[in-house]
């Protein structure tokens, strides 16, 4: 029925072929207030209706394409000034009536109006809900807007925090070093009948068996030397070996308390050396939330930053299956610590999520090739997967699955990744299913420029 | 004659070698094991329950891998062989809903905060010993040393 009247219209009004107007893309048909007395007829194309206010940029306040009309306000009011710029978004084509009084002519205003109000009722409809989507936008758009400038702001806190933080930890690490140079100097003067040795030990080993392997040693070393278990314990706790103790082997029970008494020494300053640097990174984890200080202008070569991130995870990774398919290319120009940072983030989540499943032989497969100017590293795991519900969340700082707080846990993990990766131009994908989950890392080849004088 | 044994839990070895280390007063009456899991602690327990020793006191953190300390110590009340074993809770970082739990099912005797203080966990341990020492009625002359003693005479007056 709309359609009928339309052709009705358009051929009774809006057929003469001298009142056509072709314009190109960009063209302006109408200026916003300019007077207007004609009535256009859309016969193809796009129109965009603007609002130009000096002080902001024009504002889209309408479009209307074929078969619509244009000029509408205009021709009815009496003022007959345009509201809105009218200007073609592509190549259009449009027909029109000079006038109320050329309608009048061609047909009676009457009719034309019985004809006309339908249409143009609908038109309203149609550019009050393009308004409200609009506003709709807007609002959205607002909305992200607030959470970006949330997140700044728990940046900025991040960034005060860390510096605090690190200033107490620096005295910290600086104090205990300074302890365990004196502390050694002075044990190494005293000498102490071969007990510095044992407080070596301390320092370089610290606590590096685990509590299994520390019972299994103690019951070993009751049995070898017939020893009191709490005498052994002594000993046991300390990693001595059998081959260590056996120079002492007459006396070992009136020597215990003090072979671990210097033992221990060195393993408190060495447990102090590690949880200090472990502040370190937590804090070195939450600033770079609120900063992007990387300094892009290294030389690296990608594949050794995979291997540093391997080495720096050796102790979760020691029950699993690695295979590396690294590639070789020449070394890039891209951030060596934010790359070894993303590595040890996405392979640490795998291992975990591998591990929780011990039943599954654990097995991560890590590539890394270069393939038309970008690089592609590939890292997979046979975990159980993402969930469809979380994968789109995974990226969104403040995400975690981890309960609680265990190796920090502050969800920032993934968040960090991908801002690394794009300041790198880079791009991040995921996909995942139970038994496989793969991160894709797209990296433009960008590679160092070697200097000319070589 | 059956063996008292206090196990800690955490599994951050620089944390679990601190906790003993402030416990190694203990030593001379209690023999004191640390664990870096849930599950290296159950397999200690069972072995300790087949050579017929006591286990007087388990310190726990919560947030650890495989198994969180609640869920632990809850297993632990639930078993019933270690219905005089006394639980405490050492966790930087536990939600209120954890909270409830260790105190609802598993019956957590105490909830130490970390970083802890060395005097605080030593008071509550002793305080512990001394319940678990009275209930299981042991002769607590014989520890007296690792026992709070203002518990141990508060306790002995409501006997008499």
């Amino acid at each position: 029925m709309e359609l009928v009247k339309q052709q009705w219209l358009r051929h009774q009004f809006f057929s003469d072929p001298d009142k056509v107007i072709k314009l190109k893309k960009g063209d302006v048909l109408l200026e916003e207030n300019a007077f207007n007395r004609r009535l256009y007829h859309i016969n193809y194309g796009v129109i965009k209706g603007l609002l130009c206010d000096s002080n902001e940029p024009e504002e889209e306040v309408f479009q209307s394409s074929q078969n619509t009309f244009v000029g509408v306000l205009s021709f009815f009011s009496d003022s007959n000034l345009s509201y809105a710029k009218l200007v073609a978004m592509e190549e259009s084509e449009v027909s029109y009536v000079e006038s109320k009084e050329e309608v009048i002519e061609k047909g009676g205003y009457q009719v034309f109006f019985e004809y006309f109000v339908p249409i143009i009722v609908n038109e309203l409809l149609i550019r009050q809900m393009y308004a409200h989507n609009m506003a709709n936008e807007k609002k959205m758009a607002l909305q992200k807007l607030m959470e970006t400038s949330n997140l700044a702001t728990l940046g900025q806190l991040a960034a005060g925090l860390a510096h605090e933080l690190n200033n107490a930890i620096g005295v910290i690490q600086r104090k205990t070093e300074w302890f365990a140079e004196n502390i050694s100097k002075y044990l190494q003067e005293q000498n102490h009948d071969g007990m510095y040795s044992f407080y070596l030990k301390g320092v370089e080993r610290g606590h590096t068996i685990s509590t299994s392997e520390i019972r299994g040693l103690r019951k070993n070393l009751e049995k070898t030397f017939h020893i009191d278990s709490s005498v052994s314990q002594k000993f046991a706790r300390a990693g001595l070996g059998i081959d260590e103790l056996i120079p002492f082997k007459k006396n070992l029970s009136a020597m215990a308390d003090r072979i671990s008494y210097f033992y221990d020494m060195g393993a408190a300053l060495h447990d102090m050396t590690i949880s200090s640097r472990h502040v370190e990174s937590v804090v070195k984890s939450v600033k770079q939330l609120g900063t992007s200080n990387y300094s892009m202008e290294q030389e690296v070569n990608l594949n050794n930053t995979l291997n540093e991130s391997i080495s720096i995870l050796k102790r979760i990774l020691t029950n699993i299956e690695l295979e590396l398919d690294l590639q070789y290319f020449p070394n890039i120009q891209a951030s060596h610590s934010g790359l070894v940072q993303v590595w040890v983030n996405i392979i640490k989540n795998a291992a975990e999520s591998m591990l929780s499943q011990p039943q599954i032989t654990a097995r991560l497969m890590i590539s890394s090739k270069l393939v038309r100017n970008k690089i592609k590293v590939e890292i997979c795991d046979n975990g159980p997967g993402i969930s469809p519900e979380i994968l789109p969340e995974i990226f969104r700082p403040n995400f975690t699955t981890k309960v609680g707080g265990l190796s920090f846990g502050l969800g920032l993990g993934l968040s960090i990744v991908q801002k690394i990766i794009h300041s790198h131009n880079g791009e991040i994908e995921v996909a995942s299913k139970p038994g496989c989950t793969t991160f894709r890392i797209t990296l433009p080849f960008k590679p160092y420029p070697i200097s000319d004088d070589k | 004659m059956a063996k008292l044994y206090i196990i800690c839990i955490d599994d951050q070895r620089e944390v679990l070698n601190t906790v003993v280390k402030d416990l190694e007063s203990f030593e001379n009456f209690f023999v004191i094991e640390a664990c870096e899991s849930a599950i290296e602690a159950w397999e200690l327990i069972e072995e300790i329950d087949d050579e017929g020793d006591q286990l007087a006191l388990v310190v726990s953190d919560h947030v650890m891998p495989d198994k969180s300390g609640v869920q632990f110590l809850t297993e632990l009340y639930e078993d019933g062989r270690f219905a005089l074993t006394r639980k405490i809770l050492l966790t930087g970082l536990a939600t209120h809903k954890d909270t409830i739990t260790a105190i609802n099912k598993a019956k957590i005797d105490t909830y130490i905060e970390k970083p802890w203080k060395k005097e605080q966990l030593i008071g509550d341990v002793k305080k512990m010993l001394t319940f678990f020492v009275l209930e299981a009625g042991l002769n607590y002359e014989k520890y007296i040393d690792a026992l709070d003693q203002q518990t141990l005479l508060g306790e002995l007056r409501k006997k008499v």
